[in-house]
């Protein structure tokens, strides 16, 4: 009789196992075309037919050849059938931590592709995986993106389950969930929502339970593939959630009551809401004096509005309001502009790009060869530049400055180096009513960012004045011991 | 073509518009502008002759600074019917617009004393570049004669300029006078006020020649040496120079103002001349009506300091031989304003206005009358101070 | 959906409503100091008594403004009533607009032709207004730091220009004292279009609504005398003779590292303009969304903004814009549409209520 229902590669997932390890395992041929990566291993466990399907390079051999070969083939029972052995492998046996009964082979599919060993049983129309990963990993290293001095050197990695691992070790509390979900029809990538119970508002956590479920992508590489849709709308110029390397970090804004999102094959989490002060946070900040973290945060944000403003405030007024320089200034100005072809802002312009060519070209080449980009950039930027008469001395200072400052704020690269070309465009052409309008367009499009109802620039505006001393300073720990601080405490009243 | 790619398409063109129309802006580059330190007119026949110091870049080149060293200012004059058309034409010359943002100075020659500074100060009042607290001044000669005098070397034109403008101010020797109060001054009744005089001195060098060359002096060492100096004052009336003050009268009137901040001055014991600084601490300055006559009551508290080694004789005498100088300066101005010039320098009536209003309003246009049955009674109480 | 904006937003968002760049304009060469804030403490006062009817409705019926009170009670006359506050809010982003360009191009004509200075305002304008009510408010939080940091920079820089002797209460003198007082009560009271705004943005405040219109108040009356006597006294009778005395201070200003502030003065106000011209372009697109009901926001918005930015172009470009008409509204419309209309809603609105639990 013919079966209805054949499972293939694009219908398997509600498909359930059938009773018939024969048919099952020609299904999973079926579903898996035979790939090379598949291996099926027929045994037989106190008599009952059995067989252990695992892919290649996923899994530990040694832990399956020994936890699982060697402990199963020594089962032996009287009038043993596959119900027996089966309650054996679940119930009776401590083959291993996780351990799951499967019923589909949507299930199988996915757990296989975890670096599950599956277990099927002839005459059982379900099987058991189990847990013995052995996939290739990275070990834990020092963050690539976010360093500091003195906080951990532990940064995430591509393994959710050591992420996992990463975060539960520093967060001993029952309240810390995990729930983990598949996203991506093709890839099936597998996503962790944390949050801690209580701390987090339910109605954060359904929303973005609900915004991951609504992700009909093809695959899911990265946390960027995730990102927008964790995001309040389209067209903002700044994320409204931040993204972390750091384990500390993610467990810290886990403990104000925001959601993290942790993504297998990449070492960034994601977490939901944040504010626009955050981006001027680090974990040092916590390490320090609160003078000097109140400190070195007054700098980060005028690092930050020079990186953005300064090229284009210095075209603006240089091009249409030198009366607002200083007197010796300006004649300096005057002197050094003297030889040059071009006007000032296509000067800039010029220096900007050229910047950003070394900066991208920095970051892509290979370590080898990157000294080679710091000579040739100081040789073409710094001296033929300005010997050649093509800029002047001093765009080189503004643009020095402008791209140190840049390195301040790392997070915010993206954002600064686009908006400081606009800047620069606006000041060129209409000086510094330009640049207001320059402003009013990003200040707009920021205060505009609102995720979970916490407004992105909160708690500047709407103004919290007790949260205010986290965004300029830090608060003392003595403070922290009585106080609470909760993101929620900064959503925007609202009636829905 | 759907609605969506239509509207994206409008505005890519609409912005595309937006910015080349901008790109053709009328904008001037900073090097294509000619930087004006001072602004000097005078009066050639029924024209205006319009001097204006610019800023010159002797170093050109992108990595040199400006060498404080070399001559960096050049002088323009142009004549025109008004002094905006001078201006113009000395941008003709000059082949670049005059920026005259940072302005330092704006100088009438000797020739407009009789002209009212008024009309002459329109263009300057009415020119959004130009900056309210620029100095003013009169040249006792032709102010072109100023401007082009070559200032000490090794300072930049513009500074000394107005750093030698605001050295005088500070010690003693002449009124502050910038735009914004000159045109406040010559709206009062009888358009008057006090404006500084500025002078130009040569002194010949003593140094024989091949000396000079010897030591590689430059060609100007070698010939003679011109300094600006700064040591009358102008007194306005009817908005036009009516009078000159001398350091001692403007010292009074600077007294009598309450606008004395320090001066030095020298005055003679029984048995020493001697130098002391005067520092005032407090002038109050109060108006009443007496029998229908204004009496300005001005009280000065002022800090003695010594500047040299005294006998306790000299010492003991100076407190008073201070007080005396003091009351004399003002005694001298009174004279020379009110009583010569007729002129209402001290703000009598401003004064008047403030303290007694109805009296003032009464009196409108009869600021002379009132000004010659005036009573000024001035007290002095100087301290020594170690 | 109704949004909830903060205390301290809305005080800062009305502040600009003011057009507080423009609130020493002087409006005769012959108005003394003690006219000039006599005048401008009675205006308050009568906003004070003006805004009265709309604060209490506001607080009693939250998530409502006055004009939609009236349209639950007769949509015609509701609907009317929405013409003419469209129309008003148009014509007051109409005005702001042209003082705006006209100031910015008479001080700095080498940045822009007007009609190009109009265009990107609107265009940036009707962008934040899209956005909403949230964001603007939280703008011109920031807009309104800049702006504070600018006034106490430009006041202290010029300390030492301060002189008593300018501060001469009663010179120019007056004839008519009284009379000078009055005419300048209501041409300021006419100059007052936010209060016309301030029924519906109150609307939105979450908490202390009183207390919010009334430090608003406050400030704005704090604000214009400190200008007042900081001009005055840097100034003296100069200050009555130009346009913009707050502008001829910044110019005036200076610091070792910065000349001197006219710039930095049109930045801040490019600023302050662009929150004021959002702000009233989305509460004329609101009006045009409560005629037509089924229009999406966006469109309305972009209806009130396309109006004023044709108008705004025609006018400066025929240089009209002396016609006084131009400058500022006629009082009698600032009390109708900031205080007989919402005081109408308020009667209406507490008739029905009580009405309908007489009848329960």
């Amino acid at each position: 009789m013919e079966r209805e229902n054949i499972p293939d590669y694009e219908n398997y997932e509600q498909i359930k196992i059938s009773s018939s390890l024969d048919e099952t395992l020609t299904d999973i041929r079926t579903i898996m075309g035979n790939t090379m990566d598949l291996n099926i291993l027929e045994i037989e466990i106190s008599g009952v037919k059995c067989a252990v399907i695992a892919i290649e390079g996923m899994i530990a051999t040694l832990n399956i050849s020994q936890i699982v070969y060697k402990y199963l083939m020594g089962f032996h029972a009287d009038n043993a059938d596959c119900k027996t052995v089966f309650d054996f492998v679940t119930k009776q046996s401590l083959l291993t931590n996780d351990r799951k009964t499967i019923y589909t082979y949507g299930d199988v599919v996915r757990f296989a592709f975890s670096g599950f060993g599956i277990i099927f049983f002839d005459g059982l129309a379900k099987a058991v995986a189990l847990g013995i990963q052995g996939y290739d990993k990275r070990s834990v290293t020092e963050p690539t993106s976010e360093v500091n001095i003195k906080g951990s050197h532990e940064g995430f990695i591509e393994a959710i389950r050591s992420n996992i691992s990463l975060v539960r070790r520093r967060m001993k509390t029952p309240a810390l969930r995990f729930e983990l979900l598949q996203v991506g029809t093709s890839s099936k990538t597998d996503v962790c929502i944390a949050y801690i119970k209580g701390k987090a508002p339910d109605k954060y956590v359904d929303k973005v339970r609900q915004q991951l479920k609504d992700i009909k992508l093809e695959t899911v590489l990265t946390s960027g593939y995730i990102a927008p849709f964790l995001e309040s709308g389209k067209k903002r110029l700044f994320s409204d959630f931040s993204s972390t390397e750091r384990p500390d970090l993610f467990c810290a804004k886990l403990t104000q009551g925001r959601v993290g999102v942790l993504i297998d094959g990449t070492p960034f989490a994601i977490v939901v809401p944040a504010l626009f002060s955050e981006n001027f946070i680090s974990i040092d900040d916590y390490a320090s004096k609160p003078y000097y973290t109140a400190y070195i945060k007054a700098l980060k944000y005028f690092c930050f509005f020079i990186t953005i403003a300064m090229p284009g405030i210095y075209v603006a007024l240089a091009t249409f309001h030198p009366g607002t320089f200083s007197h010796k200034l300006l004649l300096n100005l005057a002197v050094s502009e003297e030889g040059t072809p071009f006007p000032l802002y296509v000067e800039v312009l010029i220096m900007m790009i050229f910047y950003e060519i070394m900066r991208e070209a920095g970051i892509r080449l290979p370590r080898a060869v990157g000294g080679a980009v710091s000579i040739v950039g100081g040789l073409i930027i710094g001296d033929a530049a300005v010997s050649s008469g093509l800029i002047s001395v001093s765009i080189l200072i503004v643009i020095g400055l402008t791209a140190t400052a840049s390195f301040v704020i790392p997070s915010l690269n993206e954002q600064t180096s686009v908006l400081r070309l606009i800047f620069i465009i606006a000041g060129g052409l209409w000086g510094l009513f330009g640049i207001g309008i320059a402003i009013a367009l990003v200040l707009s499009n920021i205060c505009a960012s609102e995720n979970l109802n916490v407004p992105y620039t909160s708690p500047f505006s709407p103004l919290k004045k007790d949260k205010l001393v986290n965004a300029l300073a830090r608060r003392s720990f003595f403070t922290l011991e009585k106080t609470s601080s909760k993101i929620s405490d900064l959503s925007s009243s609202r009636e829905e | 073509m759907n609605f969506t790619i239509a509207k994206n398409i409008g505005i890519i063109a609409a912005v595309g518009v937006f910015l080349i129309s901008s790109i053709y802006a009328p904008r001037v580059n900073i090097e294509d502008r000619a930087i004006v330190h001072a602004v000097g007119v005078d009066k050639a026949g029924e024209d205006y002759e319009v001097s204006l110091q610019v800023f010159s870049t002797t170093q050109s080149g992108s990595n040199t600074p400006i060498d404080p060293s070399q001559p960096n200012m050049k002088v323009i004059s142009a004549k025109g019917k008004t002094i905006y058309e001078g201006v113009k034409n000395c941008e003709l010359i000059l082949g670049s617009d005059a920026f005259i943002g940072h302005n330092k100075l704006i100088l009438f020659g000797s020739s407009l004393y009789s002209e009212e500074l008024d009309s002459l100060l329109d263009w300057f009042r009415r020119e959004n570049e130009n900056y309210l607290g620029v100095a003013v001044a009169y040249a006792e000669n032709t102010a072109k004669e100023i401007l082009e005098a070559p200032l000490t070397e090794g300072a930049m034109a513009a500074e000394n300029l107005e750093g030698v403008i605001k050295y005088a101010v500070d010690s003693g020797t002449t009124v502050k006078s910038d735009l914004l109060t000159l045109i406040n001054d010559l709206s009062e009744e009888g358009g008057c006020g006090a404006l500084p005089v500025i002078s130009v001195i040569e002194e010949k060098n003593s140094e024989s020649g091949s000396q000079q060359q010897e030591q590689g002096g430059s060609q100007s060492e070698q010939q003679s040496g011109k300094y600006i100096e700064i040591k009358k004052t102008a007194i306005l009336k009817d908005k036009k120079a009516v009078g000159v003050l001398d350091p001692s009268q403007t010292a009074g009137m600077l007294w009598i103002s309450g606008k004395m901040k320090n001066c030095t001055v020298s005055l003679k014991s029984s048995d020493s001349s001697f130098n002391v600084r005067l520092e005032s601490k407090k002038t109050s300055r109060k108006i009443n009506i007496k029998d229908g006559r204004v009496v300005l009551k001005v009280n000065i508290k002022a800090d003695l300091r010594l500047m040299e080694d005294v006998s306790e004789k000299t010492r003991s005498e100076a407190v008073g031989l201070a007080r005396e100088r003091i009351i004399s300066d003002c005694k001298n101005a009174s004279e020379a304003v009110i009583e010569t010039l007729k002129a209402d320098g001290l703000g009598i009536m401003k004064g008047l206005r403030a303290s007694c209003p109805g009296f003032y309003k009464q009196n409108v246009g009869n600021y002379e009358k009132i000004l010659e049955h005036m009573i000024i009674e001035i007290s002095v109480q100087s301290s020594l101070s170690t | 959906m109704t949004r909830k904006i903060s205390s301290l937003q809305f005080v800062v968002t009305m502040f600009f409503m003011i057009g507080i760049l423009t609130i020493t304009r002087p409006s005769a060469e012959n108005t003394n100091l003690l006219t000039d804030i006599i005048s401008s403490v009675a205006a308050v006062l009568i906003e004070c008594l003006i805004v009265l009817p709309a604060v209490f409705y506001s607080e009693r019926y939250n998530t409502s403004d006055p004009v939609r009170g009236i349209f639950e009670t007769n949509t015609v006359v509701g609907k009317i009533l929405c013409v003419f506050y469209a129309a008003f809010f148009i014509y007051a982003a109409i005005n702001s607009l042209g003082a705006f360009s006209f100031f910015l191009t008479s001080n700095f004509p080498e940045l822009s032709k007007s009609w190009a200075v109009i265009l990107l305002m609107c265009a940036v304008s009707l962008y934040a207004s899209c956005l909403g009510i949230e964001a603007l408010t939280r703008s011109s939080v920031f807009v309104g730091a800049i702006f504070a940091a600018l006034v106490f920079i430009v006041t202290i820089s010029v300390t030492g220009e301060y002189d008593v002797d300018n501060l001469q209460l009663m010179f120019p003198f007056s004839e008519n004292l009284p009379g000078d007082i009055f005419k300048e009560t209501l041409l300021k009271l006419g100059r007052s279009s936010e209060i016309c705004a301030l029924p519906f943005l109150i609307c939105h405040v979450d908490k202390n609504k009183k207390t919010s219109v009334f430090y608003f108040l406050a400030v704005k009356l704090g604000f214009t005398i400190l200008v007042l006597l900081a001009v005055k006294a840097v100034l003296g009778g100069y200050s009555q003779k130009i346009f913009d005395p707050f502008y001829t201070l910044s110019t005036y200003a200076r610091i070792s590292v910065i000349e001197r502030f006219d710039a930095i003065y049109g930045f801040v106000w490019t600023l302050g303009a662009f929150v004021k011209i959002s702000v009233l372009f989305y509460l004329g697109g609101m009006f045009i969304g409560y005629i037509f009901p089924g229009m999406k926001n966006s469109a309305s918005v972009s209806i009130a903004t396309a109006v004023s930015f044709a108008v705004a172009v025609f006018i400066v470009s025929n240089n009209m814009w002396d016609n006084a008409f131009l400058r500022s509204a006629h009082w009698t419309a600032v009390v109708f549409l900031g205080g007989i209309v919402p005081l109408v809603a308020l009667l209406l609105k507490s008739f029905k209520t009580r009405k309908r639990s007489f009848d329960k």
